[in-house]
């Protein structure tokens, strides 16, 4: 596969998946507006804005004071919404993120079955034809539920409609290591931020409907909510398919596919850098805080980013 | 309630009486070979008509049919709008068309071997030699290289045209010709409307378009079936980006942009996640000046360094070939005629459109006089660029457009403006005469080969006769029907 191209169907996952990862966020925030305190709200978008590491729009964010009243609370959602959802300046908004898959694919068309092609085309149109004052407030959850199930919808067809070549693989890749990328930068912000204070059900509740995990845990746990068992699974449970060893399983797999092609498997690079992350994710006792070992498997996931930039899409002579 | 049917819309068709119209030869009198045709069409009630003509621009919407319109603010990216009332055409005008571009593309393939090798024809004073050295896409750096199979030119999508007088052929368009795409997905909208009208019609299959692509590129290559074949594409930019996508995966080529190829020892690579992979031929959709920036323009980042050297030495094939824009430039386009007497001992089959050449001194005189009555365009222009059209320009932009051709006439051939044919369009509530024109796909290797078909393309404007896309036109499917069913290779 011609490396450039591989490099688009890559990248075209990884923002389909931070699209996804950014919905996700948005529902459960807006959901939490008919009853949730200033305060707590206030948290929250703290939490999402630090964890993608981006200031919110103004440079601060407001509701910090008991003072701030509901009003104003509701003012500054939107513009927040509205900033995270439609603003073409915001490279992580969900409608940047689509722009950039969808012109991914554009550039890998004859890659992809018409099926998808024409699915990621659709929901980029739909929500490029979108406006905050049509969704504000009433429609604000079926919006965000629709473009996530677009987005999965993507991935249905490219499982049921695309060669199981390497261009599948791509994509793989890239959806997984942007999946893993982003649960582990969201868990470290809990894990600095949040826990050191206020340990309480709502906020662990929270972090699993972020992850999309709610429901996986009342199954595996009961609703008895407890931090152990919530980091537990989002670390290490491999039939939860918003973990980090599930995401690190799935790019494990796609790279032996890769490369047994290749003379250097299994000795390549970055191949060595996912075995060293699923020893980290899975096998070894945690070492130091949890904050400095999720510290450390973002970096080994950036390093794998760069190991996949390096062995596939450059080359030299 | 009673709903109106198409027939009751073509009943009200208005002729215009200068033109030939495609489907009627008098009001209310359809020509006699579309008799099955509007026996299964007339019955569509309008309703009906009106949801399929939306649900085909939907289609090609949520596909991404589109094409590129890029100007200095902003790029855009639109809808090619399609009528799906299709232009119908005998099978006897489709093969007289037939033979007519299989003498043109022999012809044009003897003349460019000739002149980037013997120049029989310049010596012979049939052709001016200074014509074709001053010509713009002229390359002088293909003057002896050895092109496989001496095939030049082994695809074109001629511009056809036509009057009451009969067809003419407008523009050869032998350098990247665009639209077969078109043609295409044009045709698979159309089926998925009309698939009753299809089962009862026969009308000609097209579909076999890429394959026969797909050899025409193979046989290129001393490796046929086996040759690593790619598309190359100038890049997402590109207006006819859509089309490079579609060819390329309906063949199941590598659709590459010059980033993606490397030269190295006179050999072409693409780089692959395999790492480096050798190309056997490429499908160019790059203009040759663009091609080598070693070779050919310095400042083209779309091209590949030392592509064209590996072309000379054998070791890749480019279709078509360097060089080819010579015979499709305007002013040579006019010696057409008598190049086909000259190589194949023949009359043409298929007119040209009388040329005026402003080289020559009486012909720019007369060209001058006028003005306002003609269409000039530049010699090495493709597309409409720099196109006059004197009926359509007012005083001022005429008597500025004077001034300009005096000072450079070698650069301008005119022509009379031809009332091209028209063909019924749906248009609002009715079916109107919009006028059309017609370019089929020729593919050149040991054999012609061209699907009967090709991109109708409409002026959509009422009275208009620009049918360029960039300029409100739009496109049909044409429709050749066989009422004796016989076989066609």
């Amino acid at each position: 596969m011609i490396s450039r191209v591989a490099s688009n169907l890559y990248w075209m996952t990884r923002y389909l998946e931070r699209a996804k990862f950014i919905s996700q966020l948005l529902n459960v925030q807006v959901n939490h507006l008919s009853e949730d305190s200033p305060q707590t709200l206030s948290i929250g978008w703290y939490w999402i804005f630090k964890s993608f590491d981006i200031s919110p729009p103004g440079g601060e964010l407001l509701g910090n004071s008991p003072q701030d009243s509901d009003d104003f609370c509701l003012a500054d959602a939107y513009t927040l919404v509205d900033h995270l959802t439609f603003e073409k300046e915001q490279p992580l908004s969900v409608l940047s993120c689509l722009q950039i898959a969808r012109e991914n694919a554009r550039q890998s068309r004859e890659q992809i079955s018409n099926s998808m092609w024409s699915q990621l085309n659709r929901t980029y149109l739909q929500l490029e034809a979108s406006k905050m004052p049509d969704i504000w407030p009433h429609k604000m959850s079926d919006f965000y539920s629709d473009t996530i199930s677009s987005i999965y919808l993507f991935y249905g067809l490219s499982d049921n409609t695309l060669y199981k070549g390497e261009g599948f693989d791509f994509l793989q890749l890239g959806r997984f290591l942007e999946r893993l990328q982003q649960t582990a930068s969201l868990l470290e912000t809990h894990v600095k931020f949040i826990m050191g204070w206020k340990e309480g059900e709502k906020e662990l509740i929270s972090l699993l409907l972020y992850c999309d995990a709610f429901d996986f845990y009342r199954q595996i746990y009961t609703l008895d909510m407890k931090l152990s068992n919530v980091i537990q699974m989002l670390l290490s449970h491999p039939e939860v398919p918003c973990s980090l060893c599930f995401s690190v399983n799935q790019i494990e797999n796609t790279l032996k596919r890769i490369d047994p092609k290749s003379s250097s498997y299994p000795f390549n690079t970055v191949y060595k850098s996912v075995q060293s992350l699923k020893t980290a994710i899975t096998y070894k006792p945690i070492e130091g805080t949890l904050a400095e070992f999720l510290e450390n498997i973002k970096t080994q996931s950036q390093k794998i980013h760069e190991d996949i930039v390096n062995s596939y899409f450059q080359h030299s002579m | 309630m009673q709903t109106n049917t198409l027939g009751s819309l073509f009943k009200n068709y208005q002729l215009k009486t200068d033109t030939y119209d495609e489907m009627f030869s008098a009001p209310a009198q359809s020509r006699s070979f579309t008799e099955t045709f509007f026996q299964e069409f007339n019955d569509i009630p309008e309703d009906v008509f009106k949801n399929l003509q939306a649900n085909t621009s939907q289609f090609f919407l949520h596909h991404g049919i589109t094409f590129n319109i890029y100007d200095e603010k902003q790029k855009s990216e639109r809808l090619f709008p399609i009528d799906c009332i299709p232009r119908l055409m005998s099978y006897e005008d489709w093969d007289f068309i037939k033979k007519g571009l299989e003498q043109r593309i022999q012809a044009i393939n003897l003349f460019l071997w000739d002149i980037y090798h013997k120049e029989q024809i310049l010596k012979d004073n049939v052709v001016p030699k200074d014509l074709i050295y001053s010509c713009k896409n002229f390359r002088l750096q293909m003057k002896k290289v050895p092109v496989p199979e001496d095939v030049y030119v082994s695809l074109c999508g001629t511009d056809l045209v036509r009057t009451k007088e009969g067809f003419f052929v407008l523009e050869d368009n032998l350098r990247v010709p665009s639209g077969s795409s078109y043609m295409l997905t044009c045709r698979q909208a159309m089926i998925k409307n009309f698939l009753s009208v299809f089962r009862k019609c026969n009308i000609q299959p097209i579909e076999s378009y890429c394959l026969e692509l797909l050899k025409t590129l193979f046989y290129l290559s001393a490796k046929k079936e086996e040759a690593q074949v790619v598309l190359l594409t100038p890049g997402p930019y590109n207006s006819a980006y859509f089309e490079h996508v579609f060819l390329a995966s309906q063949m199941g080529v590598e659709l590459v942009q010059g980033q993606d190829l490397q030269v190295h020892n006179n050999t072409v690579y693409m780089k692959t996640t395999q790492g480096l992979k050798k190309v056997d031929v490429i499908y160019s959709r790059i203009n040759d000046d663009f091609l080598d920036p070693l070779s050919f323009r310095p400042d083209s980042y779309l091209g590949v360094p030392g592509l064209f050297s590996a072309y000379q030495s054998g070791s890749v094939v480019l279709s078509n070939a360097p060089g080819t824009g010579v015979a499709d430039d305007k002013a040579v386009y006019s010696y057409i005629p008598e190049i086909i007497r000259y190589y194949l001992e023949q009359d043409p089959i298929l007119s040209n459109v009388k040329t005026y050449l402003c080289r020559r001194p009486k012909e720019l005189k007369h060209t001058l006089k006028n003005l306002e009555n003609l269409v000039v365009k530049t010699v090495g222009g493709a597309g409409g660029d720099g196109m006059f059209i004197g009926p359509m320009a007012s005083k001022k932009e005429t008597e500025e457009f004077a001034l300009k051709l005096q000072s450079d006439p070698e650069n301008y051939v005119s022509q009379p403006v031809l009332p091209l044919s028209t063909s019924p369009c749906f248009v609002g509530d009715t079916v109107e005469p919009r006028h059309v024109d017609f370019r089929p796909f020729v593919l050149y290797s040991d054999k012609m080969s061209l699907v009967p078909g090709g991109l109708c393309r409409v002026a959509l404007k009422k009275n208009s006769l620009v049918v360029n896309s960039s300029q409100g036109g739009g496109a049909k499917d044409i429709w050749v029907i066989d009422n004796k069913k016989r076989e066609v290779s």
